[in-house]
């Protein structure tokens, strides 16, 4: 687990990396030599859908989907547990079924052979990757219930607020 | 609208009983997509719509904006601000309160989060402050306010979502916030300035500055305004689109902090990694939400609510009355990003259905939420102080935030009564 979220963040870290230096690369080049990055829209498309789907299973394991507390703060602890099991059976429910349709969708964009439209990369591995990351972030979901997860992280408790609003 | 208002309830109802908002919104949208148009096309649907949403190139903006405000928060500059405005104002009565609100207002004019913005002062005002006495709930109080600013002054990401869900221009939004945020900073200070006033005992002023000092500290912060004046001048003159003033952004803070030498490589990849978790749990969200609005769409919701909402033939303004005060009245009770991805999907169409001003909304949509972050006992500005400030009793800080709400209040009237003061600045805006 432990590892496996490693690899990921690094992945993640890397990517939104790329993403700011393809930016830099485009806009500089526009402005200072003429020359735009070509593609660059392509390159940011799949690196940021890359990116969310690599985080997919990171915020899962770590309990850190949005939700609010409030209504239920006062409540019993079994009954909460309860609607914990059946919140997490849901929503692995929710993240396989992106996987698979998004694998469905990787089929037919394989069919067509869909390609991002500068530099003509097939879409469908990028959309094969995403169901495979879909697919992790609902196994990780199960993988918390059954208490392999790292409990729930709370956005206070580290350095950074994680919250963006 | 019968099947569209039960779903709203039923979102809701799965909300508060903790259900991650994602899950939420995607479970209600695909089931009640499904009960319209079959099972199949609706998964088919939700397939395309999450593919979509994640791999548009535009969507960058978000988790560029916030590496931005992460990296010059890692960065120690919201020490300097804080000097510097203290500088000017700390002799002042309340001056300690005020040099918080005015840094708080620089801070958010890199920083696009009232989150990033309270917590990050939070760590350089409460100590300063409790050095000089201050009353401890009026000094949360003021940290936690000025940190709302955060979203209003640009760069913001409650407008960078309001943009996406809505596909109002980012750029004009931003644009928009500049008047709006600093009628914020001013009415901020008139609060603290009153209530100082009635009770001086509960901030009394620092000691005063030389102008030698203020001098040398306004030379510490010319990075932070000179990234901003770089950003928000880029887009305003029509030189970056607000994507490309992102990345041109993140990477100006990052130039900045290794000029500085204020960031090991090991601290950069935290932040890097910490950007692109929020991103991921960001765009969850945001796949939820577009479910949940296709099938509103689908459910002809928006428009049998329009139809509604003419049949009753009120006015145009008491509709916008309306939505504020639900706005604010949720706001007490549900976090703020819920908020707004159950929100816009419903409001939207039916104010732009009245023929309003989308950037105007906007900017009455991000000072409902600036109200919502500080309105007691859900705010995430509340929460985030809270855990700063742990001795801090919830009743002391619900007390000092009163002066503050009232004059947000103000400002909210102001902006709505006069549309200009937002859309003024546009009009020098392509």
């Amino acid at each position: 687990m432990r590892l496996a979220e490693r690899v990921l963040s690094f992945a993640m870290a890397a990517i939104l990396f790329a993403a700011m230096l393809i930016i830099v690369v485009d806009v500089t080049g526009r402005y200072l030599f003429a020359r735009p990055l070509t593609g660059a829209d392509d390159l940011i498309g799949i690196i940021m859908a890359l990116a969310v789907f690599t985080g997919l299973p990171i915020v899962t394991a770590r309990g850190q989907h949005v939700k609010v507390d409030f209504g239920i703060k006062n409540t019993p602890s079994g009954f909460r547990r309860v609607l914990d099991v059946v919140f997490a059976v849901i929503g692995a429910g929710v993240l396989a079924l992106i996987s698979y349709q998004t694998l469905a969708l990787a089929g037919s964009m394989a069919d067509f052979g869909d390609t991002s439209p500068m530099l003509k990369i097939p879409l469908a591995p990028v959309a094969t990757a995403l169901a495979v990351l879909a697919l992790v972030a609902a196994v990780a979901q199960v993988a918390r219930l059954l208490g392999f997860g790292a409990g729930d992280v709370p956005a206070s408790s580290s350095n950074l607020p994680e919250s963006p609003e | 609208m019968i099947i569209g208002t039960l779903a709203i309830a039923g979102a809701l109802l799965l909300m508060m009983l903790g259900m991650p908002v994602g899950y939420a919104l995607a479970v209600v949208g695909l089931s009640g997509f499904a009960a319209i148009v079959g099972i199949k096309p609706a998964l088919t649907v939700f397939g395309q719509v999450a593919y979509d949403t994640v791999s548009n190139p535009t969507l960058v903006v978000l988790p560029l904006f916030l590496l931005m405000g992460n990296l010059v928060g890692a960065s120690g500059m919201a020490k300097e601000l804080y000097r510097a405005a203290y500088a000017f104002m700390g002799h002042l009565r309340g001056g300690l309160a005020m040099a918080t609100i005015v840094a708080c207002g620089a801070f958010s004019a890199i920083c696009g989060s009232s989150v990033a913005t309270a917590a990050t002062m939070a760590k350089v005002a409460l100590p300063a402050m409790r050095r000089y006495r201050y009353d401890d709930g009026f000094a949360a109080a003021t940290v936690a306010s000025g940190g709302t600013l955060g979203i209003l002054i640009p760069p913001s990401t409650a407008m960078i979502i309001y943009g996406l869900l809505t596909e109002t221009s980012i750029g004009k939004l931003f644009v928009a916030g500049i008047i709006p945020g600093l009628i914020g900073v001013a009415g901020y200070i008139a609060a603290a300035a009153w209530v100082t006033w009635r009770n001086p005992s509960l901030g009394p002023g620092g000691e005063r500055s030389h102008w030698r000092e203020r001098l040398r500290s306004l030379r510490d912060v010319w990075a932070v305004l000179s990234l901003f004046t770089f950003v928000i001048a880029g887009i305003y003159a029509g030189a970056f689109t607000a994507t490309e003033a992102a990345g041109m952004g993140a990477f100006g803070a990052l130039v900045i902090t290794v000029w500085r030498r204020s960031m090991s490589l090991g601290a950069f990849i935290d932040v890097l990694t910490t950007t692109a978790r929020t991103t991921a749990m960001l765009f969850f969200l945001l796949i939820g939400a577009i479910a949940f609005t296709n099938f509103l769409e689908v459910a002809q919701f928006s428009r049998e609510l329009g139809a509604f909402i003419q049949a009753l033939q009120a006015p145009g303004w008491t509709v916008i009355a309306a939505i504020l005060l639900i706005y604010i009245i949720l706001g007490c009770f549900l976090e703020e990003l819920s908020m707004t991805f159950l929100t816009i999907p419903i409001f939207f169409p039916v104010v732009t259905g009245l023929g309003y001003d989308p950037i105007w909304f906007g900017v009455l949509f991000v000072v409902v939420m600036e109200i919502a972050l500080i309105s007691p006992p859900v705010g995430m500005n509340i929460f985030v102080i809270q855990s700063m400030a742990p001795h801090l009793s919830a009743k002391a800080l619900y007390r000092g935030l009163v002066p503050f709400l009232v004059v947000d209040t103000i400002r909210l009237l102001l902006l709505a009564a006069f549309p200009s003061l937002s859309l003024i600045l546009l009009q020098f805006v392509d």
